[in-house]
């Protein structure tokens, strides 16, 4: 069944065809909210909300457009969302520990996900937007139009971002490679 | 090279030929076969991982789903009875106004009325008939001149 057409029987009121929607989709949403969040828990939560919310609007989807890059975009969005609270929560809580013990050193959370395992060594130097970027690129094959639709922003920035990604990789695999052979 | 493989590859646009092409070029570019490998360990580091292979989220998105379309059902049931509450009001006032209106205009009706009352009333009053008019015992001719605020009246003494 296609996608516009489960959609159409969604809109009807059949909330449980929308589960073809959340199998066919869920591992890609999935991995990319991991790759700009960081975390399992984060990026099961946030794409658990956008397909919530995918549901939700369903009746505001262009049905010109890809229901994937839609969806897509929406988990960008929460992802942001997602990050922009927890900074202002860490910044918060950094405010707070530097009051009360003023000569802690408190780790930023850059620097925090940086030296995390999370991505591994490598994707870890790449910024969010780098890595999710490459991301899409890598992984579903997205082109720079299609990325830049869900960044929204303009197709040459999301460009400069494949661009910059993947000097930055080859630069860390060729060192890899170096240290792998001595 | 790079160069002259990209003009051929586009200026002869045949498939068998492309695909010669492609082997031939990338069998003896250097440049395009590291390309090749970093696009391929790439596509290994991006590779969907196994723990995001094995999650099932339909549970969760499900049971989320059928209580936020109850909220929705319950914030829609709120809204229709806050709209109907203000829709009361609404009309409330618009009856008041209405009243208020209807009897200012009904009061002005009235003093119009009145005052064409008086007017027609005092029209009357001011009309004037003179049926027999003397100076010195002789008949005297009345002259009546009305405005309709005053009237004047002289009386002149017959030529006989």
């Amino acid at each position: 069944m296609e996608d516009k057409e489960i959609i159409l029987r969604c809109l009807s009121g059949e909330i449980e065809i929308f589960e073809m929607l959340v199998i066919k989709y869920q591992a890609d949403v999935l991995s990319m909210t991991w790759s700009v969040l960081g975390d399992k828990e984060e990026a099961k939560d946030v794409t658990q909300e956008a397909f919530i919310q995918t549901y939700l609007n369903l009746n505001r989807f262009d049905s010109t457009k890809s229901f994937k890059n839609w969806l897509f975009a929406i988990a960008y969005k929460r992802c942001l969302d997602r990050k922009r609270k927890e900074r202002s929560l860490s910044r918060f809580i950094q405010k707070a520990i530097k009051e009360k013990n003023p000569n802690t050193e408190v780790e930023s959370e850059e620097k925090r996900l940086e030296c995390s395992e999370t991505f591994g060594p490598i994707l870890n130097k790449l910024n969010e937007k780098e890595r999710t970027a490459i991301y899409l690129k890598m992984s579903n094959g997205y082109t720079a139009k299609e990325i830049s639709e869900i960044f929204n922003c303009a197709e040459s920035t999301v460009r400069v971002y494949l661009l910059n990604a993947k000097r930055k990789l080859k630069k860390l695999l060729k060192e890899k490679k170096h240290v792998s052979t001595f | 090279m790079c160069q002259l493989f990209k003009f051929l590859y586009g200026l002869i646009p045949i498939r068998k030929f492309q695909s010669y092409l492609i082997k031939k070029h990338f069998s003896s570019c250097s440049f395009c076969k590291r390309e090749i490998e970093v696009d391929a360990s790439l596509k290994e580091i991006f590779a969907i991982p196994d723990w995001v292979k094995g999650e099932n989220l339909w549970p969760q998105i499900r049971q989320k789903l059928y209580s936020s379309e109850e909220k929705v059902v319950e914030t829609k049931g709120k809204f229709a009875s806050i709209s109907h509450k203000r829709w009361q009001w609404a009309v409330a006032g618009l009856a008041l106004a209405a009243a208020i209106g209807i009897n200012l205009l009904i009061q002005q009706s009235i003093k119009k009325g009145s005052y064409a009352e008086d007017a027609s009333l005092s029209g009357e009053k001011a009309r004037i008939v003179i049926t027999r008019a003397e100076i010195n015992g002789k008949e005297a001719r009345p002259y009546i001149y009305q405005t309709p605020t005053a009237s004047f009246v002289w009386f002149a003494k017959s030529e006989e």
